[in-house]
């Protein structure tokens, strides 16, 4: 076993809990489940790691770097909520962009980024629910990749959609150019959607929750679930609590919402209030940011328009996180003389 | 702070540059927030005065007072609706006979409940086609903005199971435009709208309502080959149902796995344009059966497909 | 103790949907033998409204024109966004539990030409909290013999039990078939002689008969076709019919060729124009 399989090794078996590391090791496959059976997961990290290093010169005597990549990614991909994950879009499609299959796309993608930097290390898998999963580590012309640092690229093939973690500024460039040609799209640009939850930011921008619309008819057997009321008792303001309810589970979803963190907004504006000379007539914008954070932002939302904390009906500043499917904004005056202000994307 | 307070109504209130709100997570989920209050207080009172509070097994008695009060409703709706059906019954059989309705009587207190009876009856008649255009798969247009903004509903069905139902929100103010959606992303809901949705709203919708269908078509093949079909695999599909990779056994133990691959271009069928059959055995895609395969899950729906060439011994 | 409870809600929810059923039927029968002497209530009544300044009044009769209005606002609408115009609708609940819920319905009605009458079951169902709506039978009637297009149509979805399928792609079956009609009418005005439709303008044939060539038949068959999933995809053929004495062999050979090249034509020029070229060729 190299330096550099051995220290990727070392992290795997530190960073995943020793609960976990049972399941994980099993998975991976390379450790006789008889002898994993053995091992004392109780033990420090310390001990374990040699334990599972020699239990794995043992069984396999060529344990390269591929086999403790693949490792890593099965308890990455298991447990994807460990730091920002951040949404991006495939635009301009080209005509056949259906048509991309996971064989196709794992060799254009491979051969796409090692045109364009020449030590990198790729490793793609597919996981169950459809998902391509990608593990780069990054090197340059003087350094082999690094695998301690690597990114993470999540993409559903024929959607527009690629979730990134762990990216930096100077290879975004570089990995934007490989996943456009290798999904046969024009270009690609951030969504402005993040947070810690892979799953619910992919909930959120493919929109697979449930989205409240006004409808005339409920479900005759609905009432089921409803708890039943005294007919003697009227409900004076049932109608506009109700109505409260439909317009904050229009603006933010009902029932199980995808988890969202926080909401930013960037503010680039000028007052335009009276008797206020300092601020009046300034020549540069009014700079603030502002940051809604909660466990569930969507749900916490929901619940200050339903229960009448926040006016309705909703403001588009916050319907415009469900509506766009985005969380962070940057809102500048459109022009100079025109007292209307809007939402514009930054670019 | 300017303009802040109408953009956040309700929320921001002396926040200084660069600030942060926090909004706790409410504790109660969204139907305790509908009932809460001083009435569900009232409930909890009367409740106790009647000696319905749960003394020893809460779980037991608990479903014994929601029945309790189940039937208190149900048998006060029926009361009710007894006394106004008998009463329907009546005012039917004395304007049938004609006993009413002169231009003076409308005046009258005496027959202000035959014309009221006529006016419900009329209601009736219109909310009965009102539903009926809903049951036939109607899109149940709903104004939510008089004037300006409507919701549609597309119904999806798949043979007479109904299915997922969709709905779009539109804007007329100036041009017709999609304010939100519940369309799968990968829908080119884009196109179709550049197509037709300013210039043909039903033709616009009836094309969205085949793409969507045709989804539900796809989805629901997919679900009965997973179900029906044992000895076949589902390797890989996507959102759209576009794709479907599937793995075939032979009917014998030795035969090679065989790897069919379904394309649907035309995302208004169910039915796909394209098929490959690619095996261990290269001779196999172009033996006779696998030839005649070819053809028949080109016509049919795949899971009927795949029954047929197991029932002829294609596949296990 | 439960359990009685439960029978007792059972019986109740039976109760309530029977007197619901009886007192909706004696509406629409007064609905139904009245609606003239509805109408005309109506139209006074919101006159009176009118003259009282539109205010809103409390009592029980204006807030009952006032729904009504509303519903036949809103009744309008649909009808004009589906397409379907529906006259006469009954309901019938057959069974009726917490889970469980069976009504049979019959519609009738009509979209463009074509006029329906529809029957059908839907069964509600509710486990573990999932709610399932399936049509459970179905019998349609299309009224009109000619409109041959449509049959297939109804015995294929009335074999998988597609409701839906068969409003969705009627709406589009008739507005191919009004088309036809238009186009087929407008033939017949302009060169009446020359023209026949042997089955109706509702049919699917078009004969063209000319009097310089009388002893050879043209046909233009125009059929509608429905897939499975519910396209249209019509198909317009020329047939030609003629005896052998009739022609030179110059003229034998272009109309033999005729069949061929009206499809060009259709595809360079559309339907209409297509068939002006025909009537032309032969000579009108």
């Amino acid at each position: 076993m190299d330096e550099t399989t051995r220290t990727v090794l070392q992290r795997v078996v530190r960073k995943v809990p020793a609960t976990r590391l049972r399941e994980v090791l099993r998975t991976w496959g390379r450790v006789p489940a008889r002898q994993l059976d053995l091992l004392d997961f109780s033990t420090s990290k310390f001990v374990l790691f040699e334990d599972v290093r020699s239990l794995c010169e043992v069984n396999s005597n060529r344990l390269t770097l591929k086999h403790v990549c693949e490792l890593e990614m099965i308890y990455f991909i298991g447990n994807p909520a460990q730091g920002v994950w951040r949404a991006c879009h495939l635009t301009e499609p080209d005509d056949d962009v259906m048509t991309v299959e996971l064989r196709q796309f794992k060799e254009q993608f491979k051969a796409r980024l090692t045109e364009l930097i020449s030590n990198v290390s790729v490793k793609i898998k597919k996981h169950d629910d459809e998902a391509v999963w990608i593990r780069i580590a990054w090197g340059d012309h003087f350094h082999r990749p690094n695998q301690l640092k690597p990114t993470y690229v999540v993409h559903h093939l024929q959607t527009p959609y690629v979730f990134v973690y762990n990216l930096s500024t100077k290879h975004k460039p570089l990995l934007y150019q490989a996943l456009v040609l290798a999904t046969r799209h024009g270009s690609m640009k951030d969504s402005h959607l993040s947070g810690k939850s892979l799953t619910s930011i992919r909930d959120f921008l493919m929109r697979s929750y449930q989205q409240a619309f006004p409808t005339k008819y409920a479900r005759p057997l609905q009432e089921k679930n409803t708890a039943p009321t005294n007919p003697n008792i009227e409900k004076e303001h049932a109608e506009q609590e109700e109505k409260r309810l439909q317009l904050a589970c229009e603006a933010f979803g009902e029932g199980n919402v995808p988890r969202l963190e926080t909401a930013t907004y960037k503010l680039e504006t000028r007052y335009r209030g009276s008797g206020n000379e300092t601020l009046n007539n300034r020549e540069e914008p009014f700079r603030a940011l502002i940051k809604f954070s909660s466990a569930n932002l969507l749900v916490s939302l929901n619940h200050c328009v339903s229960a009448g904390m926040a006016e309705t009906p909703v403001t588009p500043l916050l319907s415009s996180i469900t509506q766009k499917g985005k969380n962070y904004f940057v809102i500048t005056d459109k022009g100079s003389g025109n007292s209307s202000q809007s939402m514009v994307q930054k670019k | 702070m300017m303009t802040l307070s109408e953009r956040f109504p309700g929320f921001v209130r002396g926040v200084s540059t660069g600030g942060s709100i926090s909004i706790s997570r409410p504790g109660r989920d969204m139907d305790a927030a509908r009932t809460q209050g001083v009435f569900s207080h009232l409930h909890l009172l009367e409740r106790g005065a009647l000696g319905l509070i749960p003394q020893e097994d809460p779980a037991q008695n608990d479903r014994v007072d929601d029945l309790k009060a189940v039937i208190h409703t149900l048998r006060a709706r029926r009361d009710e609706l007894r006394v106004q059906a008998d009463r329907t019954r009546e005012l039917r059989h004395s304007i049938d006979k004609g006993d009413f309705l002169d231009e003076e009587d409308y005046r009258t207190g005496e027959n202000s409940e035959i014309r009221a009876a006529l006016l419900t009856a009329k209601q009736t008649e219109l909310k009965k086609l009102l539903k009926a255009h809903h049951l036939i798969g109607g899109y149940d247009l709903i104004e939510t903005q008089p004037g300006k903004r409507f919701c549609v509903s597309l119904h999806t069905a798949y043979e007479g199971t109904y299915c997922t139902t969709y709905h779009l929100e539109l804007d007329l103010t100036r041009t017709v435009q999609v304010v939100r959606h519940d369309v799968p992303p990968s829908m080119p809901l884009d196109t179709l709208v550049q197509q037709n949705l300013q210039t043909n709203l039903p033709a616009f919708l009836h094309s969205l309502s085949l793409h969507l269908n045709a989804l539900t078509s796809r989805q629901q093949q997919i679900v009965l080959v997973k179900d029906q079909i044992k000895s076949v695999d589902v390797l890989e599909s996507n959102q759209l149902c576009s794709v479907l990779v599937l793995l075939c056994r032979g009917p014998k133990q030795q035969d090679p796995e065989t790897l069919v691959t379904l394309l649907y271009r035309d995302l208004t069928s169910e039915l796909p344009t394209q098929v490959t059959v690619e095996s261990e055995d290269d001779a196999l895609p172009n033996s006779p059966q696998w030839k005649k395969s070819k053809t028949l899950l080109l016509d049919q729906p795949v899971h009927k497909a795949l029954e047929i060439m197991n029932k002829t011994g294609v596949i296990a | 103790m439960e359990q009685e409870y439960e029978e007792e809600i059972q019986k109740l929810r039976e109760e309530i949907a029977f007197l619901q059923a009886e007192k909706e039927n004696d509406e629409r029968e007064i609905a139904k033998q009245h609606g003239d002497n509805i109408n005309h209530i109506l139209e006074s009544i919101s006159k009176k409204l009118e003259m009282e300044g539109g205010r809103l009044r409390q009592d029980k009769v204006s807030k009952l024109v006032y729904d009504i209005q509303k519903l036949e606002q809103d009744l309008l609408r649909q009808t004009r966004i589906n397409g379907i115009v529906l006259t006469d609708v009954c309901e019938k609940t057959t069974e009726k539990s917490e889970d469980k819920c069976v009504q049979q319905h019959r519609i009738t009605g009509h979209c463009l030409d074509l006029t329906f009458q529809v029957e059908f079951e839907v069964t509600e169902t509710m486990t573990d909290d999932t709610f399932l709506r399936r049509v459970t039978d179905l019998n349609i009637v299309v009224d009109g013999n000619e409109f041959k297009d449509i049959s297939s149509l109804v015995s294929r979805v009335e074999e998988s039990k597609s409701l839906l399928l068969f409003f969705r792609t009627l709406r589009d079956v008739s507005e191919k078939c009004a088309l036809r009609k238009k186009t087929f009418n407008h033939f017949k005005e302009r060169c009446p002689d020359v023209i026949s439709l042997p089955n109706g303008s509702q049919s699917e044939v078009m004969v063209i008969k000319s009097p310089k060539l009388p002893r050879c038949t043209i046909s233009i068959l125009w059929k509608i076709n429905t897939t499975n999933g519910g396209v249209i995809t019509p198909k317009i053929e020329l047939l030609m019919e003629m005896h052998e004495k009739a022609l030179s062999p110059d003229n034998k050979k272009v109309l033999e060729n005729a069949p061929d090249a009206f499809q060009s034509l259709l595809r360079v020029f559309g339907v209409e124009a297509a068939i002006e070229n025909i009537i032309k060729t032969v000579g009108v």
